[in-house]
């Protein structure tokens, strides 16, 4: 059942996220989407290690049933990452700001496609 | 000795990545100079080169850490990677000397190393969230290289390729979850039987989402509009290096994690051919009537790597070496037609409006030749190493039964020829007069002379060079 | 895009996506998962699995991102030129002033802890790392008062000790390299892994840990500094 919830919430994360970027406007909400969408990845990551009552991976003793580790060390590269594209996407917007007057991106005039 | 052959891999990674620090603690003021990094590309080049015997005997695996790939991360070393990372050691020198603005010169090389790392990892990897990780240091090095213009365009042009850039990559992180939740296991090596056995359509929907996001990031249709509008925010140098290396060490990951899978591969061939078809088609089209230098070189190349992928798709292995030759040899030339249009600046001239661009005065023979040929080889005319290429695209993806996409490869080059005659009438014959302001005066030579003398002397052995493909791409088929 | 297009593409990646998460809820997981976890004991000698394989089993990875922190620290601090802190211009109160400067040692103390303890108990160097840097934020946030820019360290020291830092990771890989013919080589390079759990364990990821702690420390410190004085 958890599973499922955890499942229907990352999905229902992704569609938020899609349809955010998609309905591009703000450049600040297009990042947050992205971050939204990034935030389902790292949900769907922790889901898949989740193992029934089994314990967080620090191995007290052999014998306790863990949740796999694999998934938990992805997600915490991810978040990294995630962060490290986030702070390089905010610098972009500081300078687009500044040079252009606005963060609409249906002002700037080159923006086609 | 032994045991540094098998660390190769790592070290070709490893080796650009010291670089950055290197870069640090060699120049204490601002500028610096470009000697320590071409030392990285010379050191990358050499052990490249004296380890292309042991690769043709067999592909030297590499467990990093000392783990055996699956608990570790595996990397191999084979000749398509030697292939590939010779191309853009080439490129990314190039693009060293290229860069001679004196303003963020530093930061340039240190992103340039980034790339490069990144990219040679990209090509080396066989571990899928290793591959994540190079995708993204690539692609990140990439914004920031697109943004070091520092101009308006510059920071438009990064944000939507950072936008655009990062979906895909989320997408491809999808897929390596959906993958390792249904076959527990990240290694490419040992992936298809397990992959084979998974049930249910999260393994095919995973798999497809890693290629899908690929596919964005090498410009396919329907997601081919950013690349333009990336490209011609970038400056030319910038230009080169991503239609040169990036795209290069993402096409390459694309074989791999195609050859990884072979039984999708065969099931998704109908659809990848579509994209590259439609690529090649809307590619061509868009080419003729951009009013822009850079964005008509952009839109040739969405068409350019339509033509590889369509040979890829066909599934049979000399189509396949003849695919991966013809990106390879794209890639030298793309990024020599880019570098090129690094010379109009030297006239004064900050646009790059078709109507406006021209040549300076000094040397400007030897440009306009250098134009003439490279063009030759982008159209496809004997006797440059771009005809051979699409020649053997043709015939191979013929051969393997694909006649539409034969005559399609075929008649984007006479597109392509109406656009490029466009642009070099215009060279030949400035419309405009001299702009009254010259610009920094060049005494060099022009950068591209090393990338087109190559595409003029390796034309003679191209068939060799084809064997050598093959052969590589036997190697890769083998090792799953 | 109108109103009643998007309503539909919001319904149709609802019910698609419902389907995915069913799909997804009862897909037969692969009955041999790749599993580091009844492994790591004996390997690394950490008793924190994620660690053990973020710096042991899957270093490369680790340096990877350490690459992308050190890359995105350059290019934000290249991309935003240093300007005055215009929207501080308040006054805070001195309970503030001082509160911080009693916090900081604290804070940082606790940064380092879950860095040097990252092989035994959840944390690690990045928990750390981010730690530290809050404490750098912190600081600058508060006595960056009226426009002066105050520093725990200097940009240009901290541009230093990033590469630094870089450097030693390489170094530490290295040395499995010359030790153990393999980079990043752990346990094979014949380092006492120790006894498990305790403070001096796991043979380099300790290092590893630091090293990675001190980047994001600092990298984090560069990138919201420099957003910040924008």
């Amino acid at each position: 059942m958890i599973v499922l919830t955890i499942g229907i919430t990352c999905i229902v994360l992704t569609g938020i996220g899609i349809y955010g970027l998609l309905r591009r406007t703000h450049m600040i909400r297009m990042v947050l989407c992205f971050n939204i969408l990034e935030a389902a990845a790292l949900l769907g990551l922790v889901l898949i290690a989740y193992r029934p009552d089994a314990r967080s991976p620090i191995l007290r003793a052999a014998t306790d049933v863990h949740v796999l580790p694999l998934p938990h060390a992805l997600a915490l590269t991810a978040i990294v990452i995630g962060a490290s594209l986030t702070a390089l996407m905010l610098t972009l917007i500081v300078r687009v700001h500044r040079s252009h007057g606005t963060v609409l991106v249906d002002k700037l005039k080159d923006w086609r496609g | 000795m032994n045991s540094l052959l098998t660390e190769l891999p790592v070290l070709l990674i490893v080796i650009p990545l010291a670089g950055v620090p290197l870069l640090y603690f060699t120049t204490r003021s601002g500028r610096g100079t470009a000697l320590p990094a071409l030392a990285v590309i010379l050191v990358v080049v050499t052990l490249l080169s004296f380890s292309i015997r042991d690769a043709m005997h067999a592909p030297v695996v590499t467990a990093a850490g000392g783990w055996q790939p699956d608990l570790g991360i595996g990397l191999q070393f084979d000749l398509l990677a030697v292939a590939a990372m010779l191309v853009t050691s080439l490129i990314v020198a190039q693009a060293i000397l290229s860069h001679d603005e004196t303003s963020g010169a530093q930061h340039f090389r240190t992103l340039l190393m980034l790339l490069y790392a990144g990219s040679n990892g990209l090509m080396l990897t066989q571990d899928l969230f290793n591959a994540y990780v190079f995708i993204e240091i690539t692609s990140i090095a990439s914004y920031a290289l697109v943004a070091s213009r520092q101009d308006k365009g510059g920071f438009e042009s990064a944000f939507k390729y950072v936008v655009m850039g990062s979906f895909a990559g989320l997408l491809v992180l999808w897929g390596i979850a959906g993958l390792y939740l249904t076959t527990g296991t990240l290694d490419m090596q040992s992936l298809a039987p397990r992959f084979d056995a998974a049930q249910g359509a999260v393994p095919a929907l995973s798999a497809a989402a890693i290629i899908a996001g690929l596919l964005i990031k090498l410009g396919q249709v329907p997601f081919h509009a950013w690349k333009a509008d990336s490209l011609s925010g970038a400056s030319y140098t910038v230009s080169a290096l991503l239609s040169g290396v990036t795209t290069t060490a993402f096409f390459v990951l694309l074989l791999r994690v195609l050859s990884a899978l072979p039984s999708l591969t065969l099931s998704l061939a109908p659809v990848l051919t579509t994209i590259a078809s439609l690529s090649i088609i809307t590619g061509h089209l868009m080419a003729l009537r951009q009013p822009r230098y850079s964005r008509l070189l952009a839109y040739s190349s969405v068409a350019h790597i339509g033509y590889g992928l369509l040979a890829v798709s066909s599934g049979a292995v000399t189509a396949i070496a003849a695919g991966l030759f013809h990106i390879l040899v794209h890639a030298i030339m793309k990024s020599s037609l880019f570098f090129l249009g690094r010379s109009f600046l030297h006239t004064g001239n900050r646009s790059d409006r078709l109507e406006a661009i021209v040549f300076p005065e000094q040397y400007r023979k030897l440009h306009v030749t250098l134009y003439v040929l490279l063009a030759m080889s982008m159209i496809g005319i004997p006797p440059v190493l771009g005809f051979t290429s699409k020649w053997y695209a043709v015939l191979e993806t013929a051969r393997a039964g694909y006649h539409t996409g034969a005559v399609l490869i075929a008649l984007g080059g006479a597109v392509a020829l109406v656009y490029y005659l466009r642009v070099g009438i215009q060279l030949v014959h400035p419309g405009l007069p001299e702009l009254s302001s010259p610009g920094p005066a060049s005494r060099r030579l022009p950068v591209p002379l090393a990338g087109t003398a190559l595409i003029l002397l390796l034309a003679v052995f191209s068939d060799r060079l084809l064997a050598f493909c093959v052969q590589a791409v036997v190697q890769l088929l083998e090792a799953v | 895009m109108s109103r009643i297009s998007a309503a539909v593409l919001v319904s149709g990646i609802i019910v698609f996506g419902v389907i995915i998460a069913f799909e997804l809820a009862v897909a037969p997981r692969t009955a041999d998962p790749l599993n580091h976890a009844p492994l790591t004991l004996r390997d690394t000698g950490a008793v924190n699995a994620v660690s053990a394989i973020l710096f042991d089993y899957r270093a490369l990875d680790t340096l990877g991102e350490a690459t992308v922190i050190l890359m995105t620290a350059t290019v934000v601090a290249f991309l935003t030129p240093r300007a005055k802190a215009s929207m501080l211009a308040v006054r805070l109160s001195s309970i503030v002033l001082y509160g911080v400067v009693l916090l900081l040692p604290f804070i940082t103390i606790l940064g380092i802890a879950v860095m040097a303890h990252g092989h035994v108990s959840p944390g690690g160097g990045f928990t750390g790392g981010v730690i530290v840097a809050t404490s750098t934020v912190f600081y600058a946030v508060v006595y960056s008062v009226g426009g002066q820019q105050s520093y725990v360290i200097a940009p240009a020291a901290n541009k230093l000790i990033e590469n630094t830092a870089m450097t030693a990771f390489i170094g530490v890989g290295l040395l499995g390299l010359g030790l153990a013919g393999s980079f990043l080589a752990n346990a094979q390079t014949g380092i006492p892994l120790g006894t498990p759990g305790e403070l001096l364990s796991a043979g380099t990821i300790p290092m590893l840990n630091l090293i990675s702690g001190v980047k994001v420390g600092v990298g984090l410190g560069i990138i919201v500094m420099s957003l910040f004085l924008e």
